[in-house]
């Protein structure tokens, strides 16, 4: 068997223990597989058991905190798009949100559930400890995103905290599960959190940018979401300019109906004209050699280094 | 990392008319920008010299997990 045989033979082991209706299992199964369609198959577990691998943890040590990391990433995808209103065409899009909160909720239950099956009590303890702080953080990252969707602008640093605590800590939260279940020390523990807080900033970014002239799926423009395209605009564009993208963003927070080829063109000049594309790039760059030079200060094989290279890009 | 810093430099590359990863050091004169965030800016803007002012984004695919 493959890594991904591996991991979904342990979803399924863990859904039939579950005591779950059958009805829920079919649901629960097929909200994974319509993620992997979209995001490649088991990427949180993956990333989890590489770390583990890394620091010489064998496959059937990090499985747990892989199978937990996955299902809870997940239940937070869920959750995500319930309150961002987006990514319609997604299953929990297409049910009422209080089955998808319901859903959503036991799928989380079972990620905690997948760990209490870690033999390594001291292990157990820490990697709960690293799930529960993990969501704490989402939770906050989010609530201050939403505050934020009102303001006029945000800084920067701002920009960075909040996304620090959401993709950011999901991905540190996944490699510091890894190391910890391969029995790294604190330190190397401590390496491969800052790896994959870098990796969650990378991907963050990347994402941000092609959200933003995204408008039939993602609500992040509609919702003046400060995201990094948005809070680079606000930054730089001078006073006819700004007024020019303010104008176009009241426009589409009214209906996409108002918001037509004209509107669309206008955006898109807005952003190739004034240098977003050149900024997300130079940010994303910047966090790939922070991302390198973790990676070149930490104790572990080659062969490892270079499987986590490729997750770098 | 200076990101308000950053952000001037950029707008004012992607602005200018005649803009060309020669001017980068030029501008950086003017402005605090550690190397590392110097390297990033050239190597943004030498790819678009490459790629014939395209546009494409140069940020390479990683996986997608948000």
């Amino acid at each position: 068997m493959n890594m991904d045989q591996i991991i979904a033979k342990e979803i399924k082991l863990l859904l039939t223990e579950s005591g779950l209706s059958k009805g829920v299992v079919s649901i629960i199964k097929s909200w994974l597989d319509s993620n992997f369609r979209i995001k490649g198959r088991y990427g949180w577990a993956q990333l989890t058991l590489t770390t583990c691998d890394s620091t010489g943890g064998l496959l059937e040590v990090g499985l747990q905190g892989a199978v937990a990391m996955e299902l809870y990433a997940l239940a937070a995808d869920i959750l995500d798009d319930i309150q961002d209103q987006d990514n319609n065409d997604l299953p929990w899009r297409k049910v009422p949100p209080a089955q998808a909160i319901n859903l959503a909720t036991c799928i989380l239950v079972l990620s905690y559930k997948a760990l209490s099956t870690i033999a390594n009590r001291r292990h157990f303890e820490d990697v709960s400890n690293v799930l529960n702080q993990m969501g704490l953080q989402a939770c906050d990252g989010q609530f201050q995103e939403f505050l934020n969707d009102s303001k006029e602008k945000i800084s920067f640093e701002e920009y960075f905290e909040i996304i620090k605590k959401k993709s950011g800590g999901l991905t540190a939260s996944a490699c510091k599960i890894g190391a910890i279940l391969g029995g790294a020390d604190q330190t190397l523990v401590d390496q491969f959190e800052q790896f994959g807080l870098t990796l969650g900033l990378i991907s963050q970014i990347k994402n941000d940018f092609h959200d933003f002239l995204n408008l039939e799926t993602k609500s992040d423009f509609v919702k003046r979401r400060k995201t990094l395209p948005f809070v680079y605009l606000l930054y730089v564009l001078n006073e006819i300019k700004a007024e020019e993208f303010k104008r176009l963003s009241s426009l589409a927070i009214i209906g996409l109906d108002q918001f037509g080829p004209k509107e669309r063109g206008q955006l898109r000049e807005l952003v190739v004209n004034e240098g977003t594309i050149h900024y997300c790039s130079v940010i994303h760059e910047m966090y790939k050699q922070r991302a390198m030079e973790i990676l070149d200060g930490i104790p572990i094989s080659e062969k490892s280094k270079k499987k986590l290279i490729q997750l770098v890009g | 990392m200076n990101f308000d810093n950053i952000a001037i430099l950029v707008h004012e590359l992607a602005k200018s008319p005649n803009r060309s990863s020669g001017i980068i050091p030029e501008l950086k004169s003017i402005r605090e920008i550690t190397k590392c965030e110097l390297k990033a800016i050239t190597k943004v803007f030498s790819k678009e010299e490459l790629s014939g002012n395209s546009l494409a984004i140069i940020m390479s695919p990683t996986r997608y997990w948000f």
